[in-house]
């Protein structure tokens, strides 16, 4: 399997480690809030099964130590996007 | 004074081999040093080391020198890039500091984190290939290319510093793993 | 006689005389030969007994996917058994051994089960040996893997050697023979990267093995300049005798290089070299293969492909008989007659089951057209055949030609699905190839050689030109143009004779109808249940065969029957291949410590630690049990001083203007706040509020932070910090890097630690207790100027330090510090006495931090901070993780403190029951994680989980381990057994 790095170019998949599913990414802010563990219950285990395109996090443990988000189609194993996950971080609000 | 006298050593004690066709030899005479750009301040740096001694921040894969070619710079990571260059001191971290200038920088001294192999000679990359899972065809893996990757289940940087020659650098406690696996490829292939 | 069958010519070198021997018998055959070839040569047609009913046997094919002539090579560790002679290059002293057969390959006594062969059929071991069940494992099946099988392992480790390796290009071109070399001219025309693989050692694929002529020479000579002309370019790699036997994800391809076994004889270098190709485009032109008719006794040694006739006969210079005859249903068939004919050999009938007219005339052959073969006579070898018109016929090469099938294996690698032709009467491969692949040739159902030559040409230019390539304007290669035409013919009616289908697996046209009869309808089922094509060949000549004799069964289109899965592996792979040289001790790296040259010198006991070596103990003269030394060194330190190399322990340089943030949300417990020169304490979750890890951070600057992490989680931790950084927090200003290594690092512990280090700390930095607290930590110099880090940190309770210098003087350091140590008696100590130390603490560790324990758990929970964010803080709060009835860890000490004294192990493992229970899962209580015999205490201590434990203390339990008979009376109690109060610590 080969991973397309946006800034490394097509690398064997032997150099990156698999965590999961990209939604990680969206750990909730409220930990002051009541709804707080319902929110991280729902962000840490409740996932879809997605048959077709599905964005994960790999890190380039063995490269660069960046971590990816990778949209790899569950049914074709075809990956088609792979992202900085610092950026999507940023795209999606989050800062400090 | 001291009481007491420290001596170094290098991670392989200055291994050295030399095949039909292929030397082997540990690199003993340079100094790595990571250098962090501040959030915010990759611009600043990177004026000021181009200022001091001419240096510019390579694109990644790729490696830059400065105007006098002392120090050789890799780019690693995005948001880091290392100082590869000649200097034996204990003192790598103030040292580079002073050459480059860029006292907003983060230097942190990697010289003895690594053991530092060179393959050359014109079978270097038959070599090589038994190891390396990544392209080292000479257009492709160009004059001064550098990459992090993995041989024999041991994180590797691989640097293209002539025609036919390449160093390889492992964390030092695998140093020996790594000239060992080197040594086997060269019995396999030569 | 020696070579009795052999003729002139061929492209063999018949003035090199190699000598091989056969079952023990000394035979002579040339360079150039395979195996195969040259027994045949030698007039050996039985080569071998099959597998279930031991019928005799003789070479069927002249490739890869020969059923029959498999081997076992070689003797004593070299042994390789089921290798395909027809494959194997000759070399002189090659020792081959037929297999299967009690006694003699003649008299094989166990060719009796042929006489029970109507018990024997599709089905026959899950239906017989269902009762008494538990006669399976101890006798039947023994009996039926003495009886069955193939070749025999030596149970030697294999003495060869395997490497890998890996290699790029543009195009792969898959199959060297018409259509992939002339797809391989205009590929490296263009200047693309090309790699042409091939299995065979000489490159040519058919051309080698037939008449035709190309650009006016023979086709094996254009094969020949056309390699020499690749061979000459830079952009080019060969790789002959190299089987590309898997395609995976992404362009990449799995190829296993053979060296010939003689070149290996001679040196030490790799019998084979397993290849990750790497490509962006393939082109699989891989030929095609002969498939066989179904006739009664068609098994007989003599009964070969006519295809393989032909490479005998034209390759080889092997004529494999006197008197031959032809059985086909296509033009090609009739080759094989041409071919004898014009080099002299007799054939004496041509047998098409076709109803045409003759495709050419066959001198001096009788023909039969609309005609079939239904029985062969002739126990060793064939000596006649009985036509369908009922007419006998002697003969003593029967060459068979079924049609080809394309070698269609590696289109199917991702689930691709063949596609039915009924023109050609065979399986094409259809659109669902892999990405990248396209195909050419044969292996596309290009049976026609002129089309085949033009079809790799311009696949190879087409490719080179979507990669962006400009091709060149260079013509295809030319030849005559010759039919293929071919009528379906799979099984024909024999009456009570068997018909074989797959022969190596000994499966009969019968035994599948029983099959289909007892209603095994689907492909996939009539292949389990009659182990058809799940020989080492894969059936490579049977398979499409079957699915034909299937649809004819069950009255179906062969398209409605289907056909099986083509997985990876094209052919076999030796497990060896797939180690490569990671065998034994290079299974994986080794790690060693700044201070290993020292501690092998001091004859210290080594432990693997995940890859680190780390030194266990330190034996002293007169220490013969290990218990002597570990008890020493952890009363010397606890008494003295004692040094322990600690560099195996994860260090983390962080560098930011918001790390005293980023560390807050990492740790349990605050760190917003942490003074320069000071190091804390921190315990690091999982976000479901599970103990991750834990360790120190030192605040060397404002910006400047160093974390340990425990030895086994150093990359995890490093890990998990990246991924905080970047995907939540991806603006904080945080730089991270390993300087595990960077820095040699020793623990140095005891009431005299701090008088030995002032011997080396230069003077101008005070370590007194009270310039240098507990917890202290900052950047310091030893020994005249040698940068180093000091650390007043303690796992063993002691007063103790951690100090740090430049790996580059990591050997130095132990040196020095026992130098100056040797007045206090310092002693080095290893991991044995690190962990009794730190079970007389109480500090929890590997064992402890399991994946199962919170905070709370740990008895940390007054360290959790309420008053911020933190990884693991809300999912950590819930009720489930914070119940006082969980698994919490205190300690344990015997009742009787003489308790396991003599016993000879400690009560690790042992589960805890309350006194009256009968200890099983449901009273179990918990467990004892760590245990040691303290040298303190004198008697044995041990850290565990027992429910609700922390309220328990004071209360008596059962530490049961029935794995070694103990059960014995524990006390539960704190787990902080030596210096509960911290006072040594601070001294």
């Amino acid at each position: 399997m080969i991973i397309n790095h946006p800034l490394l170019g097509p690398r064997d998949s032997e150099e990156f480690v698999y965590l999961g599913s990209a939604d990680l990414i969206n750990r909730p802010t409220n930990w002051e809030s009541e709804e707080a563990a319902e929110d991280f219950y729902q962000y840490l285990y409740i996932r879809e099964n997605i048959a077709g395109d599905n964005r994960e996090l790999w890190y380039h443990e063995q490269g660069d130590q960046s971590w990816l988000v990778v949209t790899r189609c569950t049914l074709t194993h075809e990956i088609k996007s792979v992202e900085l996950a610092q950026d999507v971080s940023r795209a999606q609000g989050r800062s400090k | 004074m001291s009481d007491y006298t420290m001596v170094k050593e290098s991670p392989l004690g200055g291994a050295e081999h030399e095949f039909d066709g292929v030397t082997v030899s540990e690199v003993v005479d340079q100094s790595l040093v990571m250098i962090a750009m501040p959030n915010g301040e990759a611009e600043n740096i990177e004026a000021a080391m181009n200022k001091a001694c001419g240096l510019s921040v390579p694109a990644m894969g790729q490696s830059t020198q400065s105007s006098d070619g002392s120090v050789t710079l890799w780019r690693l990571q995005k948001n880091q890039v290392m100082a590869y260059y000649a200097y034996e001191g204990d003192d790598a971290e103030a040292n580079i500091a002073e050459r480059i200038d860029a006292p907003s920088a983060y230097y942190t001294d990697q010289s003895d984190t690594w053991a530092m192999i060179r393959v050359s000679g014109e079978r270097s990359r038959d070599i090589l290939e038994r190891i390396c899972p990544i392209d080292l065809d000479p257009n492709v893996f160009t004059l001064g290319s550098v990459s992090r990757t993995i041989m024999e289940h041991i994180g590797t940087v691989i640097y293209r510093d002539g025609d036919d020659s390449y160093v390889l650098l492992t964390m030092r406690s695998f140093g020996r793993s790594m000239l060992h696996a080197i040594e086997v490829s060269v019995e396999n292939v030569l | 006689m020696s070579q009795i069958n052999r003729i002139d010519g061929g492209l063999i070198d018949q003035t090199k005389s190699v000598s091989f021997t056969f079952n023990g018998q000394i035979l002579r055959g040339y360079e150039g030969d395979t195996l195969a070839s040259a027994l045949l040569a030698n007039n050996k047609h039985l080569v071998g007994r099959s597998f279930k009913y031991h019928r005799p046997r003789g070479i069927v094919t002249a490739g890869s996917e020969e059923p029959n002539a498999i081997m076992e090579i070689g003797h004593g560790a070299y042994k390789e058994p089921n290798t395909r002679a027809t494959i194997t290059q000759l070399y002189n002293g090659l020792e081959a051994n037929s297999q299967n057969h009690r006694g003699p390959l003649g008299f094989d006594f166990m060719a009796i089960t042929d006489f029970f062969s109507p018990f024997l059929s599709a089905g026959f071991y899950y239906k017989t040996f269902m009762w008494p069940k538990a006669f399976w494992e101890k006798f039947y099946e023994p009996a039926i893997r003495h009886s069955a099988g193939l070749g025999k392992l030596s149970m030697l480790e294999d003495p060869d050697t395997y490497d890998k390796g890996f290699r790029y290009c543009d195009i792969l071109i898959i199959g060297a023979g018409a259509s992939g070399l002339s797809a391989a001219l205009t590929a490296a025309e263009s200047g693309a990267r090309v790699i042409l693989a091939d299995e065979d050692f000489i490159m040519g694929g058919r051309l080698n093995s037939e008449t035709n002529e190309i650009n006016g020479m023979s086709g094996s000579e254009w094969a020949k300049q056309a390699v020499a002309k690749l061979s000459a370019m830079d952009n080019v790699t060969l790789m002959a005798d190299t089987t590309i036997f898997g395609a995976y994800d992404h362009g990449i391809y799995g190829a296993i290089e053979n060296r010939a076994d003689e070149a290996r004889a001679d040196s030490n270098k790799p019998r084979q070299v397993n290849w990750r190709i790497y490509t962006k485009r393939t082109i699989l032109c891989a030929g095609a293969t002969e498939r066989a008719i179904a006739f009664g006794n068609n098994d007989r040694p003599g009964i070969m492909m006519a295809s393989a006739v032909r490479t005998y006969l034209n390759r080889f210079a092997v004529a494999t008989g006197q008197s031959v005859s032809v059985y086909t249903n296509n033009d090609d068939g009739w080759q094989t007659a041409k071919d004898l004919t014009d080099k002299g050999v007799k054939v004496v009938a041509v047998i098409d089951s076709r109803s045409i007219d003759p495709v050419m005339a066959i001198e001096g052959a009788e023909i039969f057209m609309g005609t079939d073969v239904t029985d062969t006579k002739g126990r060793r070898a064939i000596k006649s055949i009985t036509l369908s018109n009922g007419k006998t016929i002697n003969t003593d090469t029967l060459a068979v030609s079924g049609g080809w099938n394309p070698n269609l294996h590696l289109t199917c690698h991702h689930r691709g699905i063949p596609k039915w032709n009924e023109e050609l009467a065979t399986f094409l491969p259809d659109s669902s190839v892999p990405v990248g692949m396209s195909v050419a040739g044969r292996a596309k159902g290009t049976m026609v050689l002129a089309d085949a030559i033009v079809e790799g040409h311009n696949e190879g230019s087409s490719v080179a030109a979507d990669l962006g390539f400009k091709t060149g304007d260079s013509k295809p290669a030319t030849t005559a143009s010759v039919a293929y035409n071919v009528s379906a013919k799979w099984g024909v009616p024999s009456g009570k004779n068997r018909a074989w289908v797959d022969y190596q697996n000994d499966v009969t046209a019968k035994d599948i109808k029983l099959a289909n009869q007892e209603g095994f309808k689907s492909v996939e089922h009539v292949k389990r249940y009659t182990t058809l094509g799940m020989a080492t060949d894969q059936g490579k000549t049977a398979n499409v065969l079957a699915i034909g004799i299937m649809a004819d069964n069950m009255d179906k289109s062969i398209e409605d029957t289907g056909t099986t899965i083509f997985r990876p592996p094209y052919n076999p792979v030796a497990m060896g291949a797939f180690a490569g040289r990671r065998r034994g001790m290079e299974f994986y790296p080794t790690r060693y410590t700044p201070s290993h040259k020292w501690s092998a010198e001091q004859n210290a006991i080594f432990v693997e630690v995940g890859m680190w070596y780390r030194s266990q103990w330190f034996p002293q003269p007169g220490e013969t049990f290990w218990r002597d030394s570990v008890d020493r060194e952890v009363r010397q330190t606890r008494e003295s001083v004692g040094i322990c190399d600690v560099t195996t322990l994860g260090k983390i340089d962080i560098k930011g203007a918001d790390v005293s943030e980023f560390l807050n949300r990492l740790y349990v417990n605050a760190f917003a706040k942490v003074p320069v020169g000071k190091t804390r304490y921190g315990l690091m979750l999982r976000e479901d509020g599970i103990a991750m890890d834990d360790g120190t951070t030192a605040r060397l600057g404002e910006n400047h932070f160093v974390m340990t992490t425990t030895t086994a989680n150093a990359v995890s931790v490093y890990r998990h910090m990246q991924f905080c950084h970047q995907c939540l927090w991806p603006d904080l200003d945080v730089h991270m890097i390993s300087v595990t290594e960077q820095y040699a690092q020793y623990a140095v512990a005891g009431p005299n630690s701090r008088k030995l280090l002032q011997k080396i700390v230069d003077a101008e930095h005070d370590i007194s207790n009270e310039a240098f607290p507990y917890m202290g930590a900052g950047e310091i110099s030893i020994c005249g100027g040698i940068p180093a880090r000091l650390f007043r940190i303690s796992f063993s309770g002691e007063l103790a330090y951690e100090i740090a210098v430049p790996t580059r003087y990591g050997d130095s350091l132990i040196r020095v510090l026992m130098e100056a140590g040797e007045e206090f008696n310092a002693i080095p100590y290893g991991t044995e006495a690190l962990g009794a130390m730190r079970i007389e603490k109480g500090h929890a560790a590997g064992p402890e931090l399991n994946g199962q324990t919170s905070a709370y758990d740990l008895g940390m929970g007054g360290m959790v901070s309420g008053k911020k964010d933190f990884i693991g803080y809300t999912l950590g709060l819930r009720e489930g993780m914070q119940r006082d009835d969980r698994m919490q860890m205190v300690g344990f000490k015997p009742v009787n403190k003489g308790a396991l004294l003599d016993a000879g192990h400690s009560m690790a493992g042992a589960h805890l029951v309350n006194l009256r229970d009968k200890p099983d899962t449901f009273t179990d209580q918990g467990w004892i994680s760590s245990s040691i015999y303290s040298p303190i205490f004198g008697h044995y201590i041990g850290l565990g989980y027992i429910k609700g434990g922390h309220s328990r203390k004071g209360e008596t339990v059962r530490a049961v381990d029935l794995v070694r008979g103990q059960d014995i009376e524990v006390e539960i109690c704190s787990p902080h057994f030596y210096d509960p109060e911290g006072e040594c610590l601070r001294v």
